[in-house]
């Protein structure tokens, strides 16, 4: 397995409480993989360790190593703002920032510093191209983001991180405010943007697991009950308690 | 009595005490308009004070107005921005916060008058700047600071934490969430408190009179002495110079802090509808 990041020993800790405990984890390159597991299981946690986000909580500790291409990404010589750029993240609630269309997908960029208006123009053109909205606001860029459905506002959120060409995306429960169809939407989109990317998505079902993951990883408690190619956790699990929750007995 | 009566009861009750409200401020500009308003002219807003006061214009005190008003809002506005930033972005909750939050909760409950004497003996006297638009700007610069302080705290406060999750998450440094996601949305209740700071910096009376002096000739500096139109009011009307006089002043005072607040509000209603709508 070609292997894009590795949890190695990783122990996540909220002041006393412990989030995710000795994870060792491999997370294969161009592949999705999706992290489920009951609310309070550490999924969140684990995605927000990927991009370092965890340690905005005043009290995270953290023990052990993660190691994106080989380097540790706690290693004293990684920028914060440049492995997150890197690791871009989508969240539950789709967030349009009151800014238009425009702005909010080449927010990052800007960010990164990018001030010319031709390659702005040309990423956010591609990046809404991918996450398939460009055809419904290609004519209404400088319009707020505010103005569009939640549906719309999610894949805006997931353009605004495609734009900086990430390596990795962090999905966590992209899908989980919206409709059906949006949701099959965007589904359909992760498939298409595993050819370029590495994701990494807490779905906000089993079912979602299933489809949309290449691997999945069971969490219980911030512990990685058992992780498995394919379908296999859903078709044959090994471990009794995701036996269990795959099967609707608890969760 | 039964639930629809209580209904109407408790809209009756609050739809008087919204009446009484608008009723006094009715009642309050009224009044002072009627009195003020026969003395009124083009003469009187361009022309200079001539007796004391008693005949002539009022226009170096419009200029003294606007003018302290703007020096006091230059000093506290970014002093008073910084320290909401500081206090909302920069720090967590601890006794340090505590402390800085109560001093400024203090400091807002402090008499102006004292704010006054302390503008004297420290900005006039020991600092040697004498009655001057600098020692009455800096004196209320302080008074106003406090509500900078909390107007901009509040209006950080509101704006959702999803901003900054996406902010930091897009690889943005504090200093960069912070001026790209944060102000741009608190900034209509940043520039609301700049208004209720401006609002009383131009009507106060005690603690102008203290340090920037009560002087009738048009500021050539920062370091002239200037008269507010709320002190010329004060003056006029206390020492029995012209009641009629008084009234007048009175009434441009409170168009001229009406217009600033028409066009502030405008202003803010431009900025949201280009955040929300096209």
């Amino acid at each position: 397995m070609d292997i894009k990041i590795e949890f190695d020993h990783y122990t996540l800790a909220y002041g006393r409480d412990v989030v995710l405990n000795d994870i060792t984890l491999p997370v294969a390159r161009n592949a999705v993989l999706a992290v489920f597991g009951p609310a309070g299981s550490g999924k969140s946690g684990f995605l927000r360790s990927i991009n370092r986000m965890a340690e905005l909580e005043s009290n995270e500790r953290h023990q052990g190593d993660i190691r994106m291409d080989g380097v540790s990404i706690f290693a004293p010589a990684v920028r914060l703002p440049e492995l997150r750029r890197r690791a871009a993240m989508v969240f539950a609630q789709p967030v349009a920032l009151p800014m238009s269309i425009y702005d909010n997908v080449s927010y990052g960029l800007r960010l990164a510093g990018q001030r010319d208006r031709r390659t702005l123009d040309a990423a956010v053109e591609r990046a809404l191209r991918a996450s398939t909205l460009w055809d419904e606001v290609k004519d209404r860029l400088d319009s707020p983001g505010l103005n569009l459905s939640g549906g719309q506002q999610q894949r805006l959120s997931i353009a605004r991180a495609l734009a900086l060409e990430p390596e990795v995306l962090l999905l966590d429960a992209p899908t989980a405010a919206l409709d059906p169809i949006s949701t099959a939407k965007i589904e359909d989109m992760l498939i298409d943007l595993k050819a370029n990317y590495t994701i990494v998505i807490v779905p906000h079902s089993i079912q979602q697991a299933a489809r949309v993951g290449d691997a999945a990883a069971f969490f219980l408690n911030g512990m990685c009950v058992e992780y498995g190619a394919g379908n296999q956790l859903f078709v044959s699990p090994r471990d009794k308690r995701t036996e269990d929750y795959v099967t609707g007995r608890f969760g | 009595m039964t639930t629809a009566r209580t209904q109407r009861f408790a809209f009756g009750c609050i739809w008087l005490a919204a009446v009484f409200t608008l009723a006094v401020l009715a009642l309050v500009v009224g009044l002072i308009m009627v009195r003020g308003l026969p003395s009124l002219s083009i003469g009187f807003l361009t022309g200079t004070p001539e007796n004391l006061g008693r005949d002539g214009g009022i226009f170096p005190t419009i200029v003294g107005t606007i003018v302290l008003g703007l020096v006091s809002l230059l000093i506290a506005t970014p002093l008073g921005i910084g320290s909401a930033i500081y206090l909302t972005e920069y720090t967590h909750e601890s006794l340090l916060t505590r402390a800085i939050r109560f001093g400024t909760e203090s400091l807002a409950g402090v008499p102006s008058i004292i704010f006054g004497l302390f503008g004297f003996i420290f900005f006039v006297t020991y600092l040697q700047m004498g009655w001057s638009i600098l020692a009455g700007g800096l004196t209320l610069a302080l008074m106003v600071l406090p509500t900078i302080i909390r107007t901009t705290e509040e209006a950080i406060r509101t704006v959702p934490q999803s901003y900054r999750n996406v902010s930091y998450s897009l690889g943005a440094t504090r200093w960069q969430m912070v001026t790209t996601a944060v102000l741009p949305s608190a900034l209509p209740g940043i520039i609301t408190g700049i208004i209720l700071a401006f609002g009383r910096a131009v009507s106060e009376t005690a603690a102008v009179i203290f340090t920037a002096g009560t002087a009738l000739n048009l500021p050539k500096s920062v370091f002239s002495p200037v008269r507010t139109m709320a002190v010329h009011f004060y003056i006029l009307a206390v020492e029995g110079i012209s009641l009629e006089k008084a009234y007048a002043t009175g009434a441009v005072l409170i168009v001229t802090v009406l217009i600033i607040n028409v066009i502030a509000s405008s202003l803010i209603t431009r900025l949201v509808r280009k955040q929300v709508r096209r």
